[in-house]
């Protein structure tokens, strides 16, 4: 919804070509429950669901400027989107060379964190079933902590040490100097927390708080549960399969 | 229950109810969001081709928004 609102808005009305493409299907998309135009959204922090939406600002010849994981409240987007609007004067800047341009990049999208009010550092806390996700599935090997969060002594996570997410997506621009975004590792680059996002957003009162059956919802993106038919085709095949196998077999040793 | 128990438990209750307020998501209804997701599809045009959406870019001299997202800008996500 933050698309819609001010200053977002009149920003990609009037200064930005607009276009979207629906990655439904492809691999590093994520999930969630379906939800209609008509349904109800809820407000969430800046970051949260990027396997399910990528919002990317190009340059007119492809190149990526800027690429925002997830949701992001207006007023942080708008910032985020006048920021590509510099880096854009980096990249058409012909007394540059590519070296100087990507190093310039890359100074630009950390020092950019220091321009990040409170304010908006608060709104970009990484859910916590994303925190748990990380910890629990790749504490070795994951970009989210700034060191290993795990206190020795009490074994237990210290949040203190988790990275929030507009820190997550200017280190990892920096990593990604103006490449063409046909080059673009979105599957790596949006790679945190769980692939399912869902705030059970329909089922929730007037005051947010979740009541009713969630149990039986729609399902969007990749999760079986969004492709029922296609799931128990799949799973009627693989029993067919392993009823004829053995068949199969016999008949090739009768003959 | 003596009084002063009672008032404790009464404001440790209230201290409760007012946290879960707080936790409590912030919802936006159904018709707010119709409205909304309405405007956007309709007063911006949203290309669906890149290489489009690159050579107006171009003519216009304008960067892009190109956001991938699972579903549909004016349907289900």
């Amino acid at each position: 919804m933050s698309l819609s609102n001010e200053p977002v808005f009149s920003l990609l009305k009037d200064q930005f070509i607009c276009g979207y493409k629906d990655i439904e299907g492809k691999g590093y998309a994520g999930s969630s429950g379906k939800h209609l135009p008509t349904g109800q959204a809820v407000d969430t922090s800046n970051g949260a669901g990027p396997h399910n939406i990528q919002i990317f600002v190009l340059a007119a010849d492809g190149t990526v400027l800027h690429c925002l994981p997830g949701y992001w409240h207006a007023e942080d987007l708008a910032t985020e989107l006048q920021f590509a609007q510099q880096l854009n004067k980096v990249w058409q800047d012909q007394k540059l060379s590519i070296q100087q341009k990507d190093q310039l990049f890359s100074q630009m999208q950390l020092a950019h964190l220091k321009d990040h009010s409170r304010a908006e550092r608060n709104r970009s806390h990484m859910q916590g079933f994303d925190v748990l996700f990380e910890k629990d599935h790749r504490l070795a090997s994951t970009d989210v902590f700034y060191h290993n969060p795990i206190d020795p002594r009490t074994g237990k996570l210290d949040n203190r040490l988790v990275k929030t997410t507009d820190v997550i997506m200017h280190e990892r621009m920096a990593a990604r100097p103006f490449e063409p975004y046909k080059m673009f590792d979105t599957a790596v680059y949006s790679d945190y927390g769980k692939p399912m996002y869902d705030k059970e957003e329909d089922f929730r009162d007037a005051s947010g708080q979740v009541v009713g059956d969630t149990s039986d919802r729609n399902y969007i993106g990749n999760d079986p549960r969004a492709h029922p038919v296609q799931t128990e085709v799949k799973k009627q095949g693989k029993s067919i399969l392993r009823q004829a196998i053995p068949a199969l077999v016999r008949a090739a040793i009768s003959h | 229950m003596p009084f002063l128990t009672k008032s404790l438990a009464g404001a440790a209750l209230s201290l409760l109810l007012l946290q879960t307020a707080a936790h409590a998501e912030k919802v936006l209804s159904g018709e707010v969001c119709s409205v909304q997701v309405h405007k956007l599809a309709s007063d911006i045009e949203w290309y669906k081709h890149l290489d489009e959406a690159e050579e107006a870019a171009k003519e216009q001299n304008k960067l892009i928004v190109w956001i991938h997202m699972v579903g549909k800008i004016d349907g289900a996500t």
